[in-house]
């Protein structure tokens, strides 16, 4: 009764959220700055092998991404895509330069403290490797809370299941699902913890274009409902046609930044680049 | 279609290291006790001491039998196991116009070619191992002395028969179970069915489960220096009475920590992973179930009847010897066996470790999560060699009548053994847990 009196606080707006980090030694507590970027890479630099079979995958690369900007990354085939997108997300370690997740810088952070970011800022959408494939949907859904230690809330895992088109599959097996349903429970994962930052390789790739539609809808509605900034690795013209902003890579390096283009487009500049995917 | 067994073992090298390591021990132990064994009765040995040969060729003949029988139970849990992981890979062969006979002969095949390559090995170093373990025996005063110049070679040729025999026995009810296998999985991603009580299962079970009540009439009217060879008997049904009802039993014991645990986290993640995959579960647990269950099964069988019969102190000490010297080799052999099958079934986790690093699992938490499915298998495992050892104690009470029954169960050594299962399982586990978790995570290529 009392909480009906009080005023209530205002919903959806604020783009990023409060803090849940929490105490942790070298970790600086989450700015509610909405013009720092969410994520910034400066100047990363990334060598795969060495020797003469060194493979430069990106060569000292600065890019940022706002609060809840949906970016598709495009760019040939070893263009440094998807080792943008592991350094960008603390799952592969840059050789050189910086990555900062809103204010927290990751190269200072250890195992625990990464996983702890993972957990509580970040999301991933990927084609493969998202699902525990012995957990049910509905833990894996509640997975990042569970691995904070918390007991997961069965109605809220229904309710996100339901929002993303899925209800009735909470007790199913991620093998149990089509490749589409199986998206959309990692969809419903980043819906339930509210990641910061959702991180999605090709994360349409297996789908047919009904259910890729319907994908790419939830992730623009992440960004817009819960301002989740979204970095997703794509080859296909028409799914990078639904970002906000496209950036094209080319041996590691920025080779164009841009607003919203059409698919076609998009498909010329990546031809000019050289290669479809 | 050798050809495509072998591209099968070519395809899973790793897969089916537990059959392989398990054969090849079994191999190489039952080449060193039956040549000593039959040693032991050349007329020229045997004349001298006539006891003393009996002693040695009981014993190690008791070595060989253990030893048999759980390389066949490894073989057998390990072969199902990696039939279940390959359930795509058989499908394509049925998709691409494979009758059900010929995926099982493939089966089949791939387990002889594993179980003669072990044989080899087990022969070839089984050989001279006899050689040194014939030096050895005498000086222990197990065995008349001239041993090792009475060793023949035909022996080994029987043990090499008897590897491939077990083998073949493990892997035809997995060639059965897996023949029929619909070609459509081949289109959906590769899941192993759950693990449930078929009626090859039920038809085992209820054969043995017989035949260890056949056992009880024999236990009752037996002479007391019989006794305990009884109970020794009885113990080995029970075990593969156990083995194939697993699926029930560990499904209920699970569910049953599953509804005693009220929290969240890793305890959670560890229990349903654990009920998810039965299969793996069932395979680890079987070798530990087996160790511990012959351990503590015979040791408390004997024990009882020495500890009322001869009030402690048992009839022959060289009977106590024996049954150390069983339960001791097959304790070291099937060691080897728990540490081969955690590292594998562990190390085909990566999937679903890598899945929970993402989610935001620590390098620490998978670990645990590991550690704690190490510790729900030696549960599983531990409570079903405590039933079988009650089962064997009170068919002891029951062939005792007429005495005062004083059970004496060697709690310490059953702990012992308890404790080296444990050490080995999650040392085998962690270690293949930390090889599967290395950095970069395994996401997209280098691009």
């Amino acid at each position: 009764m009392v909480m009906q009196a009080l005023p209530r606080p205002v919903a959806r707006a604020p783009v990023t959220r409060p803090p849940r980090l929490g105490i942790v030694g070298r970790m600086p507590t989450h700015t509610n700055d909405r013009t720092a970027p969410a994520v910034r890479l400066q100047g990363v630099r990334k060598v795969y092998g060495t020797g003469s079979a060194a493979v430069t995958a990106l060569d000292g690369l600065s890019i940022a991404f706002a609060p809840a900007e949906f970016t598709a990354i495009m760019g040939p085939s070893g263009s440094g895509k998807s080792t943008l997108m592991l350094c960008a997300a603390g799952l592969d370690e840059p050789d050189a330069g910086q990555v900062k997740l809103g204010s927290v810088d990751l190269a200072g952070l250890g195992d625990r403290e990464r996983a702890r970011v993972r957990r509580e800022r970040t999301g991933f959408v990927f084609q493969s490797y998202n699902l525990v494939p012995t957990l049910p949907v509905w833990m894996n859904v509640a997975l990042p809370g569970l691995m904070g230690g918390g007991r997961p809330d069965r109605r809220a895992v229904d309710d996100v299941l339901a929002r993303v088109g899925i209800a009735g599959t909470a007790r199913r097996l991620p093998a149990q699902l089509s490749g589409g349903q199986q998206q959309r429970v990692a969809v419903a994962r980043a819906v339930l913890s509210r990641p910061a930052v959702l991180f999605a390789d090709e994360p349409t790739g297996a789908l047919d274009t009904a259910a890729r539609d319907e994908v790419l809808a939830l992730l623009r509605s992440l960004a817009a409902d819960h301002g989740t900034t979204i970095v997703m690795v794509t080859h296909d013209p028409v799914v990078a046609a639904a970002a906000d902003r496209v950036v094209f890579l080319r041996d590691g390096r920025l080779a164009g930044d841009a607003g919203a283009r059409s698919a076609a487009e998009l498909g010329r500049e990546l031809a000019r680049l050289g290669g479809a995917a | 279609m050798i050809r495509v067994a072998l591209y099968g073992l070519r395809g899973h090298p790793a897969a089916l290291a537990g059959t392989f390591v398990s054969i090849a021990l079994a191999v190489l132990l039952v080449t060193v006790t039956l040549s000593c064994a039959i040693a032991a009765q050349r007329p020229e040995l045997a004349a001298a001491d006539p006891e003393l040969a009996d002693l040695a060729t009981v014993l190690l003949a008791n070595a060989a039998a253990v030893a048999v029988l759980a390389a066949a139970f490894t073989a057998a849990s390990t072969l199902a196991y990696s039939a279940a992981q390959r359930q795509g890979e058989l499908a394509l062969l049925r998709l691409a116009g494979a009758g059900a006979g010929r995926v099982g002969a493939v089966l089949v095949l791939e387990a002889l070619l594993i179980g003669a390559l072990a044989a080899s090995v087990g022969v070839a170093v089984g050989l001279p191992a006899a050689g040194a373990f014939a030096g050895v025996l005498p000086e222990a005063g197990l065995a008349p002395v001239g041993l090792d110049g009475a060793l023949a070679a035909w022996p080994a040729w029987i043990a090499a028969g008897v590897g491939i025999a077990a083998v073949l026995l493990g892997a035809l009810p997995v060639a059965i179970g897996n023949a029929r296998i619909p070609p459509i999985t081949a289109l959906r991603e590769a899941v192993a069915p759950p693990l449930r009580m078929t009626p090859a299962r039920w038809v085992a079970a209820a054969l043995l489960a017989a035949g260890a009540l056949a056992e009880l009439p024999l236990l009752r009217g037996a002479e007391d220096g019989t006794i305990a060879a009884y109970l020794v008997m009885l113990t080995i049904t029970l075990i593969p009475l156990f083995a194939a009802c697993s699926p029930v039993v560990a499904r209920g014991l699970l569910a049953l920590l599953a509804a005693v645990h009220r929290g969240g986290g890793a305890g959670l993640i560890a229990v349903t992973a654990a009920r998810t995959d039965l299969r793996r579960f069932t395979a680890t647990a079987t070798p530990i179930l087996v160790t511990l269950a012959l351990g503590a099964g015979i040791l408390s069988g004997s024990g009882t009847v020495s500890a009322t019969l001869y009030s402690g102190a048992p009839a022959d000490s060289a009977d106590a010897v024996a049954v150390f010297t069983v339960v001791g080799l097959t304790l070291a052999y099937t060691a080897i066996s728990i540490a081969v099958v955690f590292a594998m079934s562990t190390a085909r986790r990566r999937r679903e470790l890598t899945a929970l690093r993402l989610a935001g699992a620590s390098r620490a938490r998978a670990l645990g999560i590991v550690a704690l499915d190490v510790a729900l298998v030696l549960a599983v495992a531990t409570v079903q060699a405590a039933v079988i050892t009650a089962l064997v104690v009170l068919a002891a009470a029951w062939s005792l009548v007429g005495h005062a029954v004083v059970v004496d169960v060697p709690l310490g050594t059953v702990l012992l053994v308890l404790g080296c299962c444990a050490l080995l399982a999650a040392a085998a586990a962690l270690l293949s847990a930390r090889g599967a978790l290395a950095d970069p995570m395994p996401v997209g290529a280098a691009d």
